[in-house]
């Protein structure tokens, strides 16, 4: 069973300061994968010869950078979805009670 | 070899059973549909793995298993860009807009934004920006259909497209949401296993190597089929493509208001990453048949059969199985093609009868049989529209006008729901003015494009060298949200707006 995330919980539960850890983030998460695809697009404008080379007869850097990124997104993906659910196993938890002795 | 033109029993035989159990599946599910939520959304009561069928099955449309195929077939590696930035637009989603529509939305995008801003405002921006997305994007998929039943029975395209109109209508009319879920959660699972299918036959002839197949493509077609730049003359060509495709794909209405179709936040999240899942699978195999379809029919017979490429898929099963296999294909494909454009059709009728008529003339007061008796009515006229504009975009390819749209929707839909959901300081003004700057900028840039100066009004030359106008459009939508918010910061939201709620909170 994964640990909980408990280092980008809000200090309290308001987080009035800025937008709220899980929403914090999905926005970080975003902006890496908007990057990688820009990056990708990037690479295809301007990288015609070195994607242009083959790794192997048939198989072009081209391809294989598809393929990296396709299975990279399917990664990020994965990982955005194992995070969210730890957010709510947190957030299911019952709050400890603090003793008043 | 010559591309089929005369009509088959086969064809007729599976396509006949295919929308016999489509039909009982509308009967049985509109027996179910008595609330306007009923037809609108399925009554928020569709399952996660349910819904991540349906979303995939939503996106599995013609431009993906005919247009993708094709655009591989004829030109390449370079095809699979397109399928790429499809792609993107799925985890897009996922991170930034899945659990928050659905904890805002009941119906439309509309609610969303309305329920941050209020008035009538922001829901008929987005009412109108939706509609002609959606209007879009149903042409694309019936321009698809035509050419596919016209190969499958030799008629007329000009036939062939109000027919495929017809029995779309009969879908909604009678279904509503339920009948579609259904039929796309059958329709994804056909096309995957077909697509499957046709993918162990295909390499069947290469050893079951797909290293084989490829080193074949290039033998046959020289080096140039595995690297860039036959589609992209260029540069920024592919980088506003890559931005339009990743942010347009994320802000799709009729994906998006399929989100609220499941009962809670959680599942809207879970369904979206079951369908990224699927889809990437999805487009694996695309690509290989891609390339099977370009080594074993050839660019010239499939050029010949549709100019587009569209019919690469469906020339290749004949290859592969003779007409029976032909048959299944253009079956399924039309199939696909029906589902998709009736799930588009229902996220129109919803944004016509509930933003535009419930809340846009009739102030919150039509009833709920008003409510479905207009979006019965809009259900006739968009695809009325929609028909008259498939038949005058004839022989485009499907794969690259889905890219147009996407860039429509990314110029228009991206900029303000992402501004509403993570940045507080928005306007209802900003948001208004970053709807309506990215669709008239990008219907104007695509309007002076080649695409549609050249290919479709067949003039010389185009006012603008950009094919897609994502790079232009989409910042300049971002800019007039925050330049007009800026001017208008006295009106801002209230700090107690529902976004602040955290997303570690239970759904319900």
């Amino acid at each position: 069973m994964p640990k909980p995330i408990t280092t980008l919980l809000p200090a309290s539960p308001m987080d009035g300061g800025g937008l709220r850890p899980a929403r914090r983030w999905s926005l970080a998460i975003a902006t890496l994968t908007l990057m990688i695809t820009l990056g990708f697009f990037l690479l295809v404008a301007f990288a015609h010869r070195w994607l242009g080379t083959f790794v192997v007869p048939g198989l072009s850097t081209y391809v294989v950078t598809i393929s990296i990124f396709i299975v990279l997104c399917a990664l990020l993906t994965w990982l955005f979805d194992r995070r969210m659910n730890a957010f709510e196993r947190v957030a299911a938890a019952p709050t400890p009670r603090r003793s008043h002795s | 070899m010559s591309p089929p033109t005369s009509s088959s029993w086969p064809g007729v035989l599976t396509l006949g059973v295919l929308v016999l159990v489509s039909l009982l599946l509308v009967i049985r599910a509109a027996r179910r549909t008595r609330t306007t939520a009923d037809f609108l959304v399925a009554g928020h009561g569709v399952g996660t793995l349910a819904n991540s069928l349906a979303l995939a099955g939503d996106f599995i449309a013609a431009a993906g298993f005919l247009g993708i195929a094709g655009l591989i077939a004829l030109r390449g590696a370079d095809g699979m860009v397109f399928a790429i930035g499809g792609i993107i637009g799925w985890p897009m989603m996922l991170f930034l807009f899945a659990e928050e529509i659905r904890r805002r939305g009941q119906y439309t995008l509309g609610d969303v934004l309305a329920g941050e801003f209020g008035g009538r405002g922001v829901r008929l921006c987005m009412a109108l920006n939706n509609l002609v997305i959606i209007l879009a994007y149903l042409t694309v998929q019936l321009v698809g259909g035509g050419a596919l039943l016209r190969l499958l029975f030799g008629w007329p395209y000009g036939l062939c497209v109000p027919l495929l109109g017809t029995v779309l209508m009969l879908y909604v009319l009678f279904g509503g949401m339920m009948a579609i879920t259904w039929i796309q959660m059958a329709k994804a699972t056909l096309v995957f296993a077909l697509a499957f299918a046709l993918l162990v036959v295909a390499l069947s002839r290469f050893g079951f190597d797909p290293l084989v197949l490829l080193q074949r493509a290039v033998a046959l077609h020289g080096n140039a089929v595995m690297v860039p730049g036959r589609t992209f003359g260029n540069p920024w060509e592919a980088i506003s493509l890559g931005i339009a495709l990743a942010l347009g794909g994320a802000s799709l209405p009729h994906l998006l208001m399929r989100l609220n179709t499941v009962a809670s936040p959680r599942a809207a999240r879970r369904s979206v990453f079951g369908a990224t899942l699927m889809i990437v699978v999805f487009h694996f195999i695309v690509f290989l048949l891609g390339f099977s379809a370009m080594v074993l029919v050839g660019p010239a017979v499939i050029h010949a059969a549709d100019a587009g490429g569209n019919m690469a898929m469906p020339l290749l099963a004949r290859e592969l199985g003779g007409a029976w296999l032909l048959a299944i294909v253009a079956a399924v494909s039309l199939a696909t093609i029906l589902a998709v454009v009736a799930g588009l059709t229902i996220s129109g009728a919803a944004i016509l009868s509930h933003d535009l008529w419930h809340h846009g003339i009739r102030r919150g007061n039509a009833s709920h049989c008003e409510q479905m008796r207009i979006a019965r009515l809009a259900t006739v006229l968009i695809t009325a529209a929609a028909v008259l504009l498939a038949v005058r975009l004839q022989g485009q390819n499907i794969g690259y006008l889905s890219a147009v749209v996407l860039a429509i929707a990314a110029s228009a839909n991206f900029p303000a729901v992402f501004l509403t959901l993570f940045w507080r300081s928005l306007s209802a003004a900003g948001t208004m003015a970053a709807m309506l700057v990215g669709l008239a900028a990008s219907v104007t840039m695509i309007a002076l494009s080649p695409l549609v100066q050249i290919g479709v009004l067949h003039h010389a030359t185009a006012p603008i060298a950009l094919q897609n106008p994502g790079i232009v459009c989409i910042p300049l939508a971002f800019a007039a949200a925050i330049v007009v918010s800026w001017f208008t910061r006295h009106s801002q939201r209230p700090q107690h707006r529902p976004s602040t709620e955290s997303l570690t909170r239970i759904s319900p």
